[in-house]
């Protein structure tokens, strides 16, 4: 515990010392309190959000948007990851256009998917679907044409058939690439979730921190950027405990 | 009638000439701590005279690499010391160096192979890029790779590795090597080639080199006299004087029968202590 | 290849059936011009219009934001992995403003900097920092030890130790994580046109939105997928150069 705190000593006396520094500052009127409120003030509207519970509206709104459009693009691709990686066929199907389409930043699809869809749920959740889609597709196509030819012809001479093959063989070894891909998807589909809302949106976390900041409430704003950074942070956690739970077989050579 | 090996049983020592260039004495290493320390080396005594080809054999695992690094300076004895003529080692010493039995990566990949040469040369204030340039080729003419000069380590075999690797640190002028396994994971052929270059690398240079192996015929091959060190915690148990002549010639050297008693009585001491050890 | 071959068929197959509906009538909607109007309307705004103006504006701010970053990133990673205690002090701080998603800190940016160019320079350096920051600092770390035990066995300077064997032994992390920034530092171009725009790429496609001109926003998608697919075509092409010898441990 001891040496813990040591290490850690260092780095949490700067932040306090900086946060400390930015209070101080605000008070002698050095930062305009429009631009940076005092980090207490920020610190008060938060406890005031969260013991409110105006927290749970908006932040449910995102997530919730943000957990239907992760499930149908995460599932899509890794169906689709893994006929891909398992079929030559279907690789050489799809591979041009997957390699057409992924260069483009998925954010600039949300005018035309305002265009197709409105402003509403259904536009939100297709631009967060199609950000979660492309990195877990990619993901899994490589852990699936990875997988050690070994495992699979000792499978087939055991007589398993194609589909029971790839969810019992081929899918638990692509789940360390799964898993990345589904780790930088969910941050991709978090800025997006933010985008769609902030770009067309008249709820969740997104379009707050710009409403907030159009009527110039700013310590409001700050509080809500606290929040979507905590969920952020939050989320990565959840994964890397899901990563452990389900990839405990899996070594990474490490160089030591 | 039965061969009795004579075992000239001094103090540790080994020959060349009279004058003693390196020398361990009781040095000792522990990795760990509390109750998972282990104990790698365990009062070494060891003495390498100038000139002389000195072999340390052991069962693997027990502690021959340590022991080799510790000499080199690359690290740090628990007990005991270590003297470099007369001075003490701490940090690798000048014209003192450590080849590596990973030869792949210990040359730098992103050089070519004379640049890989020329780096023991550098941050020598003394000596010009021209002659920098002509010490290395020189060098790499020795160890017959002058036509590979320009290209990378990883396009070359690993017997032509590990021969970069002599060549650089003949480039630093060494007059201590100390050799790390570095034939272990050649083929055979290539082994036979490169021991023998390196008898004549050392006996044109008149170098002193110790020399770590597991193969007790290079061993015995190679040396003026083999050191036998027992299972961890590694001790010595005893040093061998070869007493082969030379120069010695990779066929008929071999087919000796002292070379033949030599190696039927160390092979049995290393496995009889194997099979003890379970 | 047969394999590309069908995939390359679907792509013709694709184009065609867009174009069929849309010219046909059979898909009738001011959001599904025909292909080959969004082409001619890319041809002409390129000749005649101000596409290349469009296209240079976020170029310059991309390639200085990532400049910028990539830098600072790099002297960052070294830093932390070379002085620890350095980075133990910051570490933390860059921990907790590193999963703010990029669009999130734009509306505070403009507070401070306005919405101009200064902003999205900013939000575009910060964003490439990171994936540099991070990779350097594993990669200065982590430089295979056997090359340090050479250095010393040669007894090589400690700045000639840096400069000669941490440096280029982690430059194939560094461009990994210059690559990575290109792609994000690209999008965050982008989205900051988009959000808080009055020229560039992003701020064009916004428009064009609005306006209901479809063709046009489609052209300025394609655009914005060719910037990306040529950066990063660019990127490979120099990254190869540079590191033709480094083999990932597999």
């Amino acid at each position: 515990m001891g040496r813990w705190l040591a290490k850690a000593a260092p780095g949490g006396i700067v932040l306090v010392l900086l946060l400390w520094g930015i209070e101080e500052a605000v008070d002698a009127g050095l930062v305009k309190r429009s631009l940076m409120p005092a980090p207490t003030d920020i610190g008060r509207i938060l406890w005031e959000l969260l013991v409110d519970g105006q927290v749970a509206g908006p932040l449910a709104e995102t997530l919730a948007r943000l957990g239907i459009g992760f499930a149908i693009g995460a599932t899509l691709a890794v169906i689709m990851g893994l006929a891909m990686g398992y079929w030559p066929r279907v690789y050489g199907l799809f591979e041009p256009l997957i390699e057409l389409l992924r260069p483009i930043p998925k954010a600039a699809l949300v005018p035309p998917l305002v265009l197709f869809l409105g402003v509403g749920d259904a536009m939100k959740i297709t631009s967060i679907a199609l950000a979660v889609f492309f990195p877990v597709l990619i993901n899994t196509v490589q852990g699936a044409r990875g997988v050690d030819p070994v495992l699979i012809d000792t499978a087939r001479t055991l007589g398993v058939r194609p589909l029971s093959l790839l969810r019992k063989i081929i899918l638990p070894a692509s789940a360390p690439f799964i898993f990345a891909g589904i780790r930088l998807s969910i941050a991709l589909g978090l800025i997006l979730a933010v985008i769609s809302e902030m770009i067309a949106g008249t709820g969740g976390v997104g379009f707050l921190i710009i409403d907030m900041q159009r009527a110039f409430r700013v310590r409001q704003m700050y509080a809500w950027i606290v929040i979507l950074a905590v969920v952020g942070y939050l989320l990565n956690l959840l994964i890397l405990a899901a990563e452990r739970r389900f990839l405990f077989w899996y070594q990474v050579t490490e160089r030591t | 009638m039965c061969r009795r090996l004579r075992r000239l049983v001094r103090p540790p020592d080994a020959g060349g000439s009279l004058v003693t260039l390196l020398k361990l004495n009781r040095v000792g290493k522990s990795f760990g701590s509390g109750e998972a320390q282990t104990v790698a080396l365990d009062g070494i005594d060891l003495e390498l005279k100038q000139g002389g080809f000195l072999a340390v054999v052991g069962p693997s695992g027990c502690g021959k690499s340590t022991l080799l690094q510790i000499a080199a300076g690359l690290m740090r004895a628990d007990r005991g010391s270590v003297t470099l003529s007369g001075e003490s080692v701490v940090s690798p010493p000048a014209h003192v160096v450590y080849v590596f039995q990973q030869y792949t990566k210990s040359l730098l990949p992103w050089r070519t192979v004379l640049a890989n040469v020329e780096f023991a040369l550098e941050g020598r204030p003394d000596i010009g890029r021209a002659e920098r340039r002509d010490r290395s080729r020189n060098l790499l003419e020795l160890v017959d790779l002058q036509s590979f000069a320009g290209h990378y380590p990883w396009q070359l075999s690993g017997g032509m590795q590990q021969r970069v690797a002599i060549a650089r640190a003949l480039a630093a002028d060494a007059r201590l090597l100390l050799m790390d396994e570095p034939f272990s994971a050649l083929d055979a052929l290539t082994r036979l080639d490169l021991q023998n270059l390196l008898l004549d690398l050392w006996a044109d240079r008149k170098l002193s080199i110790l020399f770590v192996t597991h193969d007790v015929d290079e061993a015995i091959y190679l040396a003026d006299w083999v050191a036998v060190l027992t299972h961890r915690p590694a001790r010595v148990h005893e040093i061998i004087d070869v007493g082969l002549s030379r120069p010695r010639d990779p066929i008929t050297t071999r087919e000796q029968s002292r070379f033949l008693e030599l190696r039927h009585d160390l092979l049995g001491q290393l496995m009889k202590r194997r099979n003890s050890h379970g | 290849m047969l394999g590309r071959r069908s995939g390359l068929l679907l792509i013709a197959i694709l184009l065609l059936s867009w174009e069929m509906t849309s010219r046909t009538g059979l898909v009738t909607s001011e959001n599904w011009p025909p292909v080959s109007a969004i082409l001619a309307g890319l041809v002409l705004e390129t000749l005649y219009g101000d596409l290349v103006q469009v296209i240079g504006a976020t170029l310059s701010r991309f390639a200085l934001g990532y400049v910028i970053g990539i830098c600072a990133g790099a002297i960052v990673g070294f830093t932390f992995a070379l002085v620890p205690f350095v980075r133990r002090m910051f570490e933390p701080i860059i921990e907790l403003l590193r999963p703010i998603p990029a669009p999130a800190l734009v509306p505070p940016l403009v507070l401070f900097l306005g919405v101009d160019d200064l902003m999205k320079v900013t939000i575009i350096a910060v964003t490439a920092f990171f994936p540099v920051a991070i990779n350097t600092m594993q990669g200065a770390s982590g430089v295979e030890p056997i090359y340090l035990a050479v250095a010393r066995t040669f007894r090589t300077g400690p700045a000639r130790v840096l400069m000669k064997i941490i440096m280029p032994a982690t430059l194939p992390y560094v461009l990994a994580g210059m690559r990575i920034s290109l792609a994000l530092a690209l999008v965050v171009t982008v989205v900051s046109e988009m959000i808080a725009g009055a020229s560039g790429v992003g701020y064009y496609l916004v428009l064009m939105q609005y306006a209901v001109r479809s063709a046009d926003m489609y052209a300025a998608i394609f655009v914005i997928a060719a910037l990306g697919f040529a950066l990063n075509a660019a990127f490979l092409a120099a990254e190869r150069r540079l590191i033709f010898w480094y083999a990932p441990v597999p």
